[in-house]
């Protein structure tokens, strides 16, 4: 699993740009998988024979892409202005090192130095148009040599384990996701099953179009959800806590997932008893937004992990509530509430 | 089978919180007429068929009511949760609720003038964590739960929005004159804007759609908008919908076959589901007919039967 978890976050892959992860996976997944096509919006769907044809048709979901940036301009002293993709504090940003474009060309995120700002500006967020990224080229010309206005870019981040069975990487949201997808897709299924790898998840995009066109009956999301459960944060508000368990969630933002599947989804849990937690704050998104309301409706259940320091350049999680998450969606496979009621 | 008055008062004292609305499904069925052709989607929406040889069209009132879902269960048995709709959390500060269960608590807030759901908890009267955790768990979803009371032609409830619009469909499914092949849709999740409906919305796909509503009453001290007493209103556009000229003219031509005078608002600080509706499937021209109200948005709010009885003739002369 670690290796795999290692090769997903490694890959660059930001909102509309993912190809690198989607060419992967399509290789990975080839030899086990009995259909597999990309639709028009770049998901990449897979179809697997299990054992026996379900009543329900069934479809697990996990997006490929992560949170990234667009340079926007090349500025005449050489500095490259930026645009995120996904949502972002611009304070986790600064000095931090991203790799632009297939070259990989490596860049710095920079503000300017703090003896030059004026005392207000100290005392407020920076704006994320006042930052700029240095690739070390001194003239335009210079950095027209090797990066261009629309160039995608990702954090450098090197996969690290550390501590307790904790994992530090970028794109943890959701690689992590796609790493039980794809486990799930190897293995043999008592029931014919969907998996949708999809485009676009940190605009809101990809899954609707999927969803729209699959008509899936039951979805189950496997995502990365923030864990604020550092010390000073009042315990209603840590929304998880990392290594507790993978976290079941009946609410976000976009979606109150359907009773019935949060209670499958816990009795899956409970019946291998695999450490779980439930989300324990209404908060972010997933791709359930999109499919719940898609083609009939569809009723979505949602699996995450706690991830620490989420949309930034080291988003941390345990490698155990991982495990978790890829062994409860598992149980799910087996379930005759998901796949026959 | 069920008149106006005693559908609204069934399901003025039994709502049901969004994304359960199969909660509420038997009651439904229980209200309207017996043979009647029911299905229910994936999200809990109720559909009622009427077929007929003329246009399809289909009417729309949301089955769910605003409350609160429980999020955490604090060290000393309070209960901390979310939104579950659109009542504020100055609406819902020190206000009784229950749990589906049957549990009920009371909402404090840890400080003045709260802003934030956060900054609120249930008091739910338990001893400690492990009391309250045998009553209650996250997910577990709460609403308001004062009786409803009429005086004369004034109704007063927790939820007037969406009992008093559902109890029109109930009403309509009971006598269908005209040949149009209509569907009536109890709709889920309106009140946490979602947008479930378009799943119901696609699946019909008629040629015109008829949002019933409630709107803010502006014959209050500081506020400007509909009256109650002087008839539905003719809602033109909210924030997510600009209302289709061919389904408003649907709903004026009906109101005069029907000799009922319309009030006529624009209404840009209200969303509802009229415009997913809109932009579901193909497209669906859609229009919304609503009933006045005061106090919506918070803990109590009033009617009058009289608007919503003129509305169900305007409905009846559309179809």
């Amino acid at each position: 699993m670690k290796e795999l978890l290692r090769t997903l976050c490694a890959l660059p892959g930001i909102s509309g740009y993912e190809d690198a992860v989607r060419d992967f996976i399509r290789a990975e997944l080839a030899p086990f998988a009995d259909e597999m096509h990309t639709d028009a919006a770049g998901n990449l769907v897979v179809f697997k024979r299990g054992k026996n044809r379900p009543q329900n048709r069934v479809l697990f979901a996990a997006h490929m892409d992560e949170v990234g940036f667009l340079i926007t301009h090349i500025r005449e002293d050489g500095l490259l202005k930026f645009g995120t993709v996904g949502g972002f504090d611009p304070r986790v940003l600064i000095g931090r090192r991203i790799l632009i474009g297939e070259k990989a060309v490596p860049g710095v995120i920079s503000l300017k130095a703090i003896h030059l700002f004026e005392k207000e500006e100290r005392e407020n967020v920076p704006k994320l148009s006042s930052l700029s990224v240095d690739i070390g080229a001194t003239s335009r010309a210079e950095a027209e040599a090797v990066v261009s206005p629309g160039d995608w870019a990702v954090f450098d981040t090197e996969y690290t384990e550390y501590g307790d069975g904790r994992v530090l990487a970028k794109a943890l949201d959701d690689r992590a996701g796609c790493l039980a997808l794809m486990e799930l897709c190897k293995g043999e299924l008592p029931y014919d099953t969907w998996f949708g790898f999809t485009v676009g998840e940190e605009l809101g995009l990809g899954a609707a179009f999927l969803a729209d066109t699959l008509c899936p009956d039951r979805a189950i999301i496997c995502e990365g959800t923030t864990a604020a459960d550092l010390p000073g944060t009042p315990d209603h508000r840590k929304v998880c806590r990392q290594g507790e368990g993978a976290v079941l969630v009946y609410m976000d933002n976009r979606t109150v997932y359907h009773p019935a599947m949060f209670r499958a989804l816990c009795a899956a849990a409970e019946g291998i008893g695999a450490p779980h937690q439930v989300k324990e704050y209404i908060s972010g998104g997933t791709d359930a937004g999109a499919i719940h309301i898609s083609a009939r409706g569809v009723r979505c259940g949602g699996i995450a992990v706690a991830v620490r320091s989420i949309h930034s350049s080291a988003s941390t999680a345990s490698l155990a509530d991982i495990r978790a998450m890829c062994d409860i969606a598992r149980a799910c496979t087996e379930s005759e509430e998901i796949y026959n009621v | 089978m069920s008149d106006l008055y005693s559908a609204y008062s069934r399901l003025a004292a039994n709502p049901v919180p969004s994304a359960f609305e199969a909660e509420g499904h038997a009651l439904l069925r229980a209200l309207l007429p017996a043979g009647a052709e029911i299905s229910a989607d994936n999200l809990g929406q109720l559909l009622i068929r009427r077929r007929g040889e003329g246009r399809r069209l289909l009417f729309v009132a949301h089955a769910d009511a605003s409350g609160i879902m429980a999020s955490h269960i604090d060290k000393d048995g309070f209960v901390r949760f979310g939104l579950l709709g659109r009542l504020s959390p100055a609406a819902l500060c020190d206000r009784e609720v229950r749990f589906l269960s049957g549990l009920r608590g009371i909402i404090r807030a840890e400080k003045e003038a709260p802003t934030l759901s956060s900054e609120l908890y249930i008091d739910i009267g338990a001893r400690s964590r492990a009391d309250a955790a045998r009553r209650v768990k996250p997910g577990d979803p709460a609403l308001l739960c004062d009786a409803p009371r009429r005086l004369g032609n004034r109704l007063t409830a927790n939820y007037i929005d969406p009992a008093l619009p559902g109890a029109l469909l109930c009403a309509l499914a009971e006598e269908m004159p005209g040949d149009a092949d209509v569907t009536l849709c109890f709709s889920a999740a309106a009140e946490v804007e979602h947008g479930a409906v378009r799943a119901a919305a696609g699946a019909v796909s008629p040629e015109l759609a008829i949002l019933l509503d409630c709107s803010p009453a502006g014959d209050v001290p500081g506020a400007d908008g509909a009256a109650l007493g002087k008839g539905p209103v003719l809602r033109l556009m909210d924030k997510g919908c600009i209302c289709s000229p061919v389904a408003l003219d649907a709903l004026r031509n009906a109101a005069e076959k029907a000799g009922i005078s319309l009030q006529e608002e624009l209404c840009p600080d209200r969303t509802s589901d009229a415009g997913q509706i809109q932009l579901s499937a193909a497209g669906i021209p859609t229009a919304i007919l609503a009933l006045p109200v005061r106090g919506l948005g918070s803990a109590l709010q009033s009617a009058d039967l009289r608007d919503a009885r003129a509305a169900l003739q305007v409905l009846r002369a559309m179809i």
